[in-house]
């Protein structure tokens, strides 16, 4: 008798402990659902949060700010507000513009592509029978401008879309002039920081950040171009800026070039 | 009422009584097998599986169902000693019983067998072989080899299986069937026909098919667990019709006491 009146107890422990399981259980996947959501969601962030951690604990604590306290005043920033020059303040928060970001010619690739003769790209597409993507920054009359002293139209061909030439960068200049459009001083800026004309490729990089503040690639050329000029900490801090606001994993990368300084 | 509860329990009794065997699908087949085995020319059948499968139920149906028609002996305990084992099986074949103080000798016993061929053919089933030495299943090989002696043995096949893979075994046994846990069906069909040939239809519709599935996922389908916790499940229920007949309902069977029941034997962990 008392054997069953000991088991009953038992039963009960464990009927509570069951209950209790299984309520922590129902309580726990809506937790566990809402989480995975907050991380689906939030994951670039998260990650761009323990990296902030990261740099902020290994540079602008150890050795950046010593020195950004002492340039405080001369250093020029790139804001998405009007003026591009304003003092550094790196805890203030500002409003992100969500504007589409204006398609940015990536010069690595463009330089890659244009060793394929244009040749053989239309041989191909025809015999696919595909029509040929136009050109989306030079147009057939810009090209014909770029080698106007040449009347061979196979030497046409042979012409690589990532141009280096004199007249490239004129041309590139007088459409800016006309279009007034971010991409042609983005590429312009581009253009002058692979010829090494560091302090015209921050110009152009400060024009196009001007028209559209919102650009990555205006930012990252800015800084880079102060690095190259010296101005490691400056390009770091301005970049780290900028990162703050928009989380840009571009722009990150382009930190740690600097920091590493493969740039 | 306690005495319902009571008697429900005895049915529960773990034996290998011929009465408390059920007839299920799977154990009629492996019954037929095993019973036109002994029909062929075989030296040797082997029933092996896990023990709670049935296997000492089958034997003893076997015996049984065989034992006006044909010339069979059933050892339902192991006798370990090589001494016993032998004069045991020469008294079943002479019908004379050995005084204490001699023994048989192997040698006589086989020649013994061997004038005995073609006149007469002598089943030995032998449960739990297991638990048999090596030489002395060695004798049991030769034995067989006389044509005269057949025997069919139970192993349990955890235990023995290197026994059974032994290259006088693999050529010798020519009939092999295992013998397998019952499926939660099996199991319910088990339990029903128990209940219901004692005449306890009543109760036995009070189990559910979620009933025979929990007892199921305790058991694992071993008849002998099953009789075991059936038996605890009765027992409890004779306690709260005896002491607290309000706990219990008479139209569904309680969880409360199938739960317990797998507390008391370590099923659950409560």
């Amino acid at each position: 008798m008392d054997k069953i009146e000991k088991l009953e107890q038992r039963w009960f422990k464990y009927k509570a402990k069951k209950v209790g399981s299984s309520t922590f259980i129902f309580l726990l996947f809506p937790l566990f659902i809402a989480g995975g959501y907050f991380i689906g969601v939030h994951f670039d962030k998260l990650e761009d949060m323990l990296f902030n951690k990261k740099i902020a604990s290994n540079h602008i604590e150890s050795k950046v700010v010593p020195i950004i306290k002492q340039e405080e005043k001369n250093i020029t920033i790139l804001t998405p507000s009007p003026l591009s020059t304003i003092a550094l303040n790196v805890g203030k928060k500002e409003e992100l513009s969500l504007e589409p970001i204006i398609p940015i010619i990536d010069m690595e690739r463009e330089k890659a592509k244009s060793y394929k003769p244009v040749v053989t790209h239309h041989k191909k597409s025809v015999s696919k029978g595909v029509r040929a993507k136009p050109n989306t920054y030079l147009t057939a009359k810009e090209l014909s401008k770029v080698k106007s002293n040449s009347r061979d139209t196979t030497h046409l061909k042979k012409i690589h879309l990532y141009s280096s030439s004199k007249n490239y960068i004129e041309m590139m200049q007088e459409k800016f002039s006309k279009s007034k459009q971010p991409r042609e001083a983005l590429l312009l800026a581009k253009e002058f920081y692979r010829k090494g004309a560091y302090k015209k490729s921050e110009g152009w990089a400060l024009r196009a950040n001007k028209i559209d503040s919102n650009l990555d690639e205006s930012w990252i050329i800015f800084a880079q171009s102060k690095a190259k000029m010296d101005k490691k900490t400056e390009a770091i801090k301005i970049l780290l800026a900028y990162y703050d606001k928009t989380k840009s994993a571009k722009v990150k990368r382009a930190i740690e070039k600097i920091k590493s300084g493969k740039i | 009422m306690s005495s319902q509860y009571r008697a429900l329990k005895d049915i529960f009794i773990d034996s290998v009584e011929k009465d408390a065997y059920v007839e299920l699908e799977y154990a009629t087949y492996n019954y037929k097998i095993l019973e036109s085995g002994l029909e062929k020319p075989l030296k040797m059948l082997l029933l092996f599986g896990r023990p709670g499968t049935g296997k000492s139920m089958l034997l003893n149906k076997l015996y049984h169902n065989l034992k006006e028609s044909r010339e069979i002996h059933y050892f339902d305990a192991p006798i370990l000693s090589e001494k016993e084992f032998l004069r045991r099986i020469f008294e079943s074949i002479s019908s004379q019983s050995i005084p204490q103080n001699m023994k048989v000798n192997f040698d006589g016993l086989l020649k013994y067998c061997k004038s005995l061929k073609d006149k007469r053919e002598i089943i030995f089933l032998l449960d739990e072989c297991q638990l048999y030495s090596e030489s002395l299943m060695e004798k049991i090989r030769l034995l067989s080899d006389t044509r005269v002696v057949k025997f069919v043995i139970t192993l349990h096949k955890t235990d023995n299986e290197e026994v059974i893979a032994k290259e006088h075994f693999k050529t010798r046994i020519w009939e092999v069937i295992e013998m397998i846990n019952a499926t939660p069906s099996d199991l319910e069909l088990y339990i029903k026909k128990k209940m219901i040939k004692k005449g306890f239809m009543e109760v036995a519709n009070m189990l559910s098919k979620k009933d025979f599935k929990y007892i199921h996922s305790c058991t694992r389908g071993n008849f002998r667990e099953t009789n075991k916790y059936l038996y605890t499940v009765f027992d409890i229920y004779e306690y709260y019709d005896e002491i607290e007949p309000h706990k219990i309902s008479k139209r569904k069977f309680s969880r409360k006491i199938l739960e317990m029941a797998g507390i008391r034997l370590g099923y659950i962990h409560g």
